[in-house]
């Protein structure tokens, strides 16, 4: 996995390290049970403020993205079925940015629904090829 | 949370001008700050303050829980400092130097002086004066860290320094202070730099502080909107909390928002309007507005 951020943004650079797992953990670029690099790795690698990193981890562990076994280091975790809180209301921020973006381009709702449909098919269908795998 | 540097209501004056002005500030232990000011803002006085090379006029501060005026000598025993101009004794060669600055301290870490001089190669056998401006300062950064201080303080430390000697520079700091937990003050022009290693922010002008708050926070809350409306709204913008600033062109406006965005957002969304977006602000937007702003 190749991490990357840029400082010079006006998005906190924790922000951005955050965004960048939680995609590359949907994307199955980090697999489930894969290690993380320890905060110390990773702020030298990218000579980024450690807490920053630790910041990063710690809301990706509220959020149940990954698991942190002390002493061991920070994995992906397992993908949960249940709904908690915090994912509730993640889900609901995104899809409230989808509808900002759609309004501002003036996409209409039909489209929207056809448009929504269609990207769930192709990651329903991703998902399954790589679980028969 | 315990505090590495603690300044209250320090004043310095010089003649009729106040250096610093009445600046508080206080810094938590394990925390890299930048500390960011035009030329002349009082930096370099507050850090001559701190280390006891200048006595306040008014005021009182605590380093490292020790008083910054009675016990300047229990001050500088666990700080490292890197000043912007290095006063260094050219006349004496590189090893003659760490042999000179050695019984100034109880500790010094000859293994880590040993390490960074292999990196860095250092010419034991040169004259300081003869050296780049490069090594001069891996050389006070030598110096600085060979006591295990708790405390580094550095002014301007990357200013002069090519790209790549200042990533080297930056990432030495950020290995030193994860594997210790040490506190790292820094000032500096190259806001790049502190946008990249600092997680504390202060911001000085004219010796007075103008805000100090975790980076990203500075970043999460100072934000600008743009929005262009379809007719003229007619609102006094000012009046809607956490509206700092409104600049206006026709029927464009430009809000810049410290606080409630979300609510902000919302209220305009209830008027007509073309385009409704979110500017985020980087460090250096930040920071000429809050400039500009004090000078009004």
């Amino acid at each position: 996995m190749w991490y990357h951020v840029n400082p010079h943004s006006g998005v906190p650079i924790y922000v951005q390290l955050k965004e960048q797992i939680r995609k590359a953990v949907a994307n199955r670029q980090l697999e489930e049970g894969e290690q993380l690099p320890s905060v110390r790795e990773l702020a030298l690698q990218l000579t980024i403020n450690p807490n920053t990193v630790a910041r990063a981890y710690q809301d990706l562990e509220r959020e149940g993205v990954i698991e942190t076994a002390r002493g061991l280091g920070s994995f992906v975790a397992r993908r949960r079925q249940h709904f908690g809180n915090a994912q509730d209301v993640a889900l609901d921020q995104a899809l409230e940015n989808l509808m900002v973006e759609a309004y501002q381009l003036a996409v209409d709702a039909g489209i929207l629904r056809q448009r929504f449909e269609a990207k769930l098919q192709i990651w329903q269908e991703r998902l399954r090829k790589e679980q028969g795998e | 949370m315990t505090l590495a540097v603690e300044l209250i209501a320090i004043s310095k004056v010089y003649g009729r001008k106040k250096a610093v002005d009445c600046l508080s500030l206080k810094v938590p232990r394990g925390s890299i700050l930048g500390f960011l000011g035009p030329n002349g803002a009082g930096k370099t006085t507050t850090i001559k303050l701190m280390l006891g090379l200048l006595r306040p006029d008014e005021g009182e501060g605590r380093i490292l829980g020790l008083d910054m005026v009675r016990d300047t000598v229990g001050v500088r025993r666990n700080i490292g400092y890197v000043a912007e101009v290095q006063q260094m004794y050219g006349y004496m060669t590189v090893q003659e130097l760490l042999g000179f600055c050695r019984p100034f301290y109880s500790r010094w870490n000859e293994k880590l002086v040993a390490g960074y001089l292999d990196m860095f190669q250092l010419p034991l056998g040169e004259k300081v004066k003869n050296l780049s401006k490069g090594m001069k300062t891996q050389l006070a950064l030598v110096t600085a860290l060979a006591p295990d201080p708790e405390l580094l303080i550095l002014d301007e430390p990357t200013s002069g320094l090519d790209p790549l000697s200042r990533q080297e520079f930056l990432r030495i700091i950020l290995e030193e202070i994860s594997v210790q937990g040490r506190t790292v003050f820094f000032s500096s022009h190259q806001l790049q730099d502190v946008e990249r290693v600092a997680d504390h922010v202060a911001i000085i002008d004219h010796g007075k502080l103008l805000a100090v708050k975790p980076l990203d926070e500075l970043k999460a809350t100072g934000k600008k909107i743009r929005v262009v409306f379809q007719h003229e709204p007619g609102i006094d913008f000012l009046s809607w909390p956490g509206v700092r600033e409104v600049n206006r062109q026709g029927n464009a406006y430009l809000l810049a928002v410290d606080n409630y965005l979300p609510e902000t957002l919302g209220r305009l969304q209830e008027y007509p309007h073309f385009t409704l977006e979110v500017i985020d602000q980087n460090l250096e937007e930040i920071f000429l507005d809050k400039i500009r702003e004090e000078r009004k």
